[in-house]
């Protein structure tokens, strides 16, 4: 089960399994998404690849309105993915 | 002194003969949304499609001498096949050496190949014709152009798509380089109806280019998702230390009564390695769709050296049994090439 929400201090909280399932539900709640951004991925149990196209999308559209995503709570494993792919200078780390 | 008004009408029709076809090049450039293609690697292929042209030319003319046969059955029946086979000699090194990996680049490289050898005909017909009406020439030399591009793409098409599905190569092969003679053929066939022939061509290339894109990048994407997961799966079990729990790691295990627990050892680094460096691969590809250029990693080259020393030290019996499981095996190998370049740019950024 997959939920995307946003906080009263206005970070996103993602929690469960962000896959092909979930995936537009995660397309549709960030493309609304304007300005310098936190996304919380403390409580995501998974994200398939699906969902890593999704961020490189919307961090492409933020940072054209100089906006962005900034990523916190990411596993450790999630993080060796992040800088084995090269993602990791495309985002910034909280 | 030369006629200005000659040089013009020879500059004129260069131009024509010689411009659309990079145009079209050009345009195939930039349907690439992946960028799998870099420019080094058209001009290259633009070189070698000229050399070819001229290798062509001089085998041409042996085999009209020792044939003998009347010049248009000769056009018909035997220079199709002679310059297809040029060509297809550098797309097939290109295709087997996983330097391409998808109908996309395939086609790139192909087209960019047939257009370097057009430059070398057109220009050699530029200075035999020089008088030719312009309309005939602008109609002639742009389809001449755009058929050695699509033959060669022919032949590209069908020879990838065999490499990608594991069929037989020689099958591949025949069938790959038959497509591209019957092409080219069929346009020789129809030399006294220029018009229609290019017109023909242009149509069918605009066609089948707009269809290899669409489906090269669909294939892409499933093979993006679906490589990206897996190797992301296999990183974590070899990092959590729970191979051995699984039908490869039990595999693995099999292994160590053949080749010893040291050569197993360097399999599971092979396979860590391999994960890892295809992860930078697709990544490169994800990011270079969105409009990022991946910033070069200083220790690319330090990687592809230890996968080197490994794929040495277990040998070819062991990288054969280990085929099926390695990330880098068949179609995957041509990620091997990607991170290649990229170490290549960053050892010169």
């Amino acid at each position: 089960m997959f939920d995307i929400r946003q906080g009263t201090d206005g970070s996103i909280r993602l929690t469960g399994r962000l896959d092909a399932v979930s995936a537009a539900v995660a397309r549709e709640f960030l493309a609304a998404v304007t300005g310098t951004t936190r996304l919380d991925f403390s409580d995501l149990e998974y994200i398939a690849s699906v969902g890593l196209g999704i961020l490189i999308a919307q961090q492409r559209r933020l940072l054209d309105t100089d906006g962005g995503l900034v990523l916190s709570g990411l596993s450790p494993h999630l993080l060796e993915v992040f800088d084995l792919a090269g993602f990791g200078d495309v985002f910034e780390y909280d | 002194m030369i006629d200005p008004l000659v040089s013009w009408g020879v500059l004129v029709r260069a131009v024509l003969a010689l411009v659309p076809v990079q145009i079209f090049l050009l345009s195939l450039l930039l349907l690439d949304t992946y960028r799998l293609v870099r420019l080094r690697r058209v001009a290259l292929s633009l070189t070698v499609g000229a050399g070819l042209a001229g290798l062509a030319y001089v085998t041409n003319n042996v085999v009209l001498a020792v044939t003998g046969l009347p010049v248009m059955a000769f056009a018909l029946l035997i220079a199709p096949g002679v310059e297809e086979l040029s060509k297809a000699t550098w797309l097939d090194y290109q295709v087997r050496s996983h330097r391409t990996g998808f109908l996309a680049d395939a086609t790139i490289i192909a087209f960019a190949t047939g257009a370097g050898f057009a430059t070398v005909e057109n220009l050699y017909y530029l200075r035999t014709w020089p008088d030719a009406p312009l309309l005939l020439w602008a109609v002639r030399g742009l389809g001449t152009a755009v058929m050695h591009g699509g033959a060669a793409s022919m032949f590209a098409i069908v020879r990838q798509t065999g490499e990608a599905a594991g069929r037989p190569l020689l099958t591949t092969r025949i069938m790959a380089l038959g497509a591209a003679v019957v092409f080219h053929g069929g346009f020789n066939a129809l030399m006294g109806h220029a018009l229609p022939a290019t017109a023909g061509v242009l149509v069918l290339m605009t066609f089948l280019i707009g269809l290899v894109h669409q489906v090269s990048e669909r294939r892409l994407r499933r093979w993006l998702g679906h490589g990206l997961d897996r190797d992301r799966n296999l990183l974590e079990l070899i990092s959590a230390g729970e191979v051995h729990t699984t039908p490869l790691g039990r595999y693995l295990l099999s292994l160590r009564e053949h080749f010893g627990a040291g050569i197993v050892t360097d399999m599971l680094c092979l396979l860590r390695l391999e994960a890892e460096l295809s992860i930078r691969a697709k990544g490169t590809l994800m990011l270079r769709e969105h409009g990022f250029t991946p910033r070069p990693d200083q220790d690319l080259e330090a990687r592809l050296a230890e996968h080197r020393w490994l794929m040495e030290s277990i040998g070819r019996a062991g990288l054969w049994a280990l085929g099926p499981v390695r990330p880098w095996h068949g179609h995957g190998a041509w990620q091997r090439r990607l991170v290649e370049s990229e170490s290549a740019t960053s050892t010169t950024s």
